[in-house]
């Protein structure tokens, strides 16, 4: 890991999941996904596929009750080509599959939803495309128009159109109603609240940040601890090493966020709260002037 | 008062409040004399308070506890280092509250009623005094609050008194882009005046004055205001009963309006499932739509203006996110602008307390042209 530097592209990747995921409790419309009758069932979830040699790890999943969603969201606009792997996979998970997950969140219970799958339908949200750019990839632009042509062919494309307009762009889905529905599009909100903080590879600050949002923030009124097993837990749904944990220790004890009590655990007093609050920016002060850097050096 | 604990013994609410009605009732020659309002007769006085524990039979134990607080605001340990607070029960749900002043060598008193979704502080001591005593044993504990009603709301209840009419109101108008700070005072007021008001100066309504009938004649005079605060002038002899219902319905409409624009009923924390983690329910409090078409510094204005309270701290993400701590009430919430508009998002710890008090300055001293909404998202099976 570099030091910090890599924040305001973990920071882009944050953005994009909250940008999504207004589109769900829509504020600005009543054409969000949940007005649709889909609930999000779960953050990163793992799903065990005997089509593929390893799990198949979307970003979402949303359920209401016949069809499953599984969406994957990137910062950017730049098709790459691991993103038509990805699109390859999150398409080739079976209804077996999908029920057997279905069946291990309880979505009757938290829910009121039968277990039942129907179909799936596979999606890809780019945070910074909108049509001119598809437009452009399509016709002048070979190399991305041979990603996309591959992509499209997996996976149904959505994009930001406008300023805020979370819209299909590409692709087709299986459902004529959800065709209909993405086409028209959902408002997204100005200011999405910020929901998730994590980002899919669990980089250390992601991780700092993510502490602070959950564990910091309840020691409104008495120290509050959390220990590696604990987060470890917490964020189950991707292979969390220890020593990430104990790096993001480290820092939020290097910016004063917290208290170093055991090797293993960190302290939020009530003390702390303005730094734990002020965690993002903390940390983008930190990364300097990285804004400068190379996208393309982490792909 | 004239009543004492004793007096009240076997008394349920309603008749409490019938015995403090009797302090304020008038004949009907003396209704017709007093044409005017506002002189420094009687008046039952009701402040309607949403409560966070049940304090009853503890307020001289909490306020101590204030007092013994280095944490807490010096004005409100000053407060209840100088005050004596001593409490009677005189049933279950009604308690005898009295505030004395030893400096003074004044007492204030007020009958607290547990009324199940508030705790009623009724007395008909003068207002002057309550603003040093019992106001103050409010607003400094902090686990209670006056409930809040946004312009609007207070409209709605207030209209929802049956046989009476609009006799006069308080109405404001501040907001950060003009330089003017106004109110404005209308006693008399006719079908229609208020609407002006808001029309013509786009002020709001923070007090509403009622005038209602008990055929044929005017029986009850009395006001609402949007701090939780209800107020009965006078009532004609015979109308006590009519009297009494007015002044319980307002209670139970206040609570519902209060209820309705700040609970956070959505579980707002984190859920651990087996693959993956998720937050599943959200509540989001809007104040939209404000009189100005622009605000480019609102952010800055909010640091200035709300944000640099003593009771809060802050910190940001990104451009247009604050996480704000109420220290007061040991909450943390979320606070996105959204052009002109804010939105504020519940978290784990968040109640209706630190939602409902940071509007209340929004609307108080920042901007009084927001409108208030809130959007749950709820998804339990029904």
């Amino acid at each position: 890991m570099s030091g910090g530097k890599t924040w305001p592209r973990q920071k882009r990747e944050i953005d994009a999941y909250n940008a999504f995921l207004s589109a769900y409790p829509a504020r600005n419309s009543d054409q969000g996904f949940l007005d649709e009758g889909y609930r999000l069932t779960n953050f990163f979830p793992t799903i065990n596929n005997s089509f593929t040699e390893t799990a198949v790890e979307p970003d979402f999943s949303l359920y209401d009750g016949e069809t499953l969603i599984l969406s994957e969201v990137k910062q950017g606009n730049n098709i790459e080509p691991r993103d038509v792997e990805q699109a390859k996979r999150l398409d080739s998970v079976s209804i077996d599959a999908a029920e057997e997950y279905i069946d291990k969140i309880d979505v009757q219970g938290r829910f009121g939803l039968s277990g039942d799958v129907l179909s799936i339908e596979p999606l890809l949200y780019y945070d910074n495309l909108d049509s001119d750019y598809v437009e452009k990839c399509r016709n002048e632009w070979e190399n991305c128009r041979e990603q996309l042509v591959e992509l499209e062919e997996y996976c149904p494309v959505l994009g930001r159109e406008g300023d805020q307009t979370l819209q299909l762009l590409a692709g087709e889905l299986d459902s004529d109603h959800l065709q209909d529905w993405l086409e028209t599009g959902v408002e997204m909100a100005e200011t999405p609240r910020v929901t998730v903080t994590m980002t899919d590879g669990l980089e250390i600050e992601s991780i700092a940040v993510s502490i602070c949002r959950v564990w910091g923030e309840r020691a409104v009124s008495e120290p509050v601890t959390v220990g590696v097993s604990e987060l470890r837990t917490h964020f189950n749904y991707r292979d969390l090493e220890p020593g990430r944990v104990k790096s993001a220790f480290d820092l939020l004890n290097d910016l004063g966020a917290c208290n170093r009590t055991q090797k293993r655990e960190v302290e939020f007093t009530p003390g702390h709260m303005p730094k734990i609050l002020n965690i993002e920016q903390l940390i983008s002060d930190r990364s300097g002037d990285s804004n400068q850097e190379d996208l393309d050096e982490f792909f | 008062m004239n009543i004492e604990p004793s007096d009240i013994q076997s008394s349920d609410t309603r008749d409490v409040v019938l015995d403090l009605i009797s302090e304020v009732t008038k004949s009907g020659e003396d209704m017709e004399e007093k044409e005017t309002r506002g002189d420094k007769t009687t008046d039952l006085k009701l402040y309607i308070v949403d409560s966070s524990e049940d304090l009853q039979g503890r307020f001289s134990e909490a306020g101590l506890d204030v007092a013994e607080d280095e944490n807490t605001k010096k004005a409100a340990r000053d407060f209840f280092q100088h005050v004596v607070i001593k409490e009677e029960s005189v049933n279950e749900d009604i308690t005898f509250l009295k505030v004395t002043t030893p400096r003074y060598e004044r007492t204030d008193e007020a009958i607290v009623i547990d009324s199940g979704d508030a705790l009623w502080f009724l007395t008909t001591e003068l207002k002057e005094w309550l603003e040093d005593t019992i106001e103050k044993v409010i607003k400094y504990l902090p686990q209670l609050e006056r409930v809040y009603l946004p312009s609007e709301d207070l409209e709605d209840s207030m209209r929802g008194i049956v046989d009476s009419e609009i006799a006069g109101f308080t109405a404001e108008y501040h907001s950060q882009h003009k330089d003017r700070d106004a109110t404005l005072q209308f006693h008399g007021a006719e079908k229609g005046d208020l609407a002006t008001a808001e029309d013509a100066f786009s002020a709001t309504p923070t007090r509403i004055e009622f005038n209602q009938k008990n055929s044929p004649t005017t029986a009850i005079q009395g006001s609402g205001s949007n701090d939780g605060f209800a107020k009965l002038e006078s009532v004609r002899k015979g109308s006590e009963g009519k009297a009494a219902d007015t002044l319980l319905n307002i209670s139970e409409r206040f609570v519902e309006q209060d209820t309705e624009q700040f609970k956070v009923n959505a579980d707002t924390g984190w859920k651990l499932l087996e693959p993956g983690f998720v937050v599943d329910e959200f509540t989001s409090i809007e104040l939209h739509s404000p009189e100005r078409e622009e605000a480019d510094f609102l952010d800055e204005e909010l640091e200035d203006e709300v944000l640099s309270k003593n009771r809060y701290q802050y910190g940001r993400w990104g451009e247009d996110t604050f996480f704000v701590y109420d220290k007061e009430h040991e909450e943390v919430f979320e606070l996105g602008i959204e052009s002109t508009e804010l939105v504020l998002h519940a978290r784990e710890s968040t109640t209706a307390l630190s939602l409902r008090s940071f509007c209340r300055t929004i609307l108080d001293t920042f901007d009084s042209t927001y409108s208030v909404r809130k959007e749950e998202t709820r998804v339990k099976a029904q």
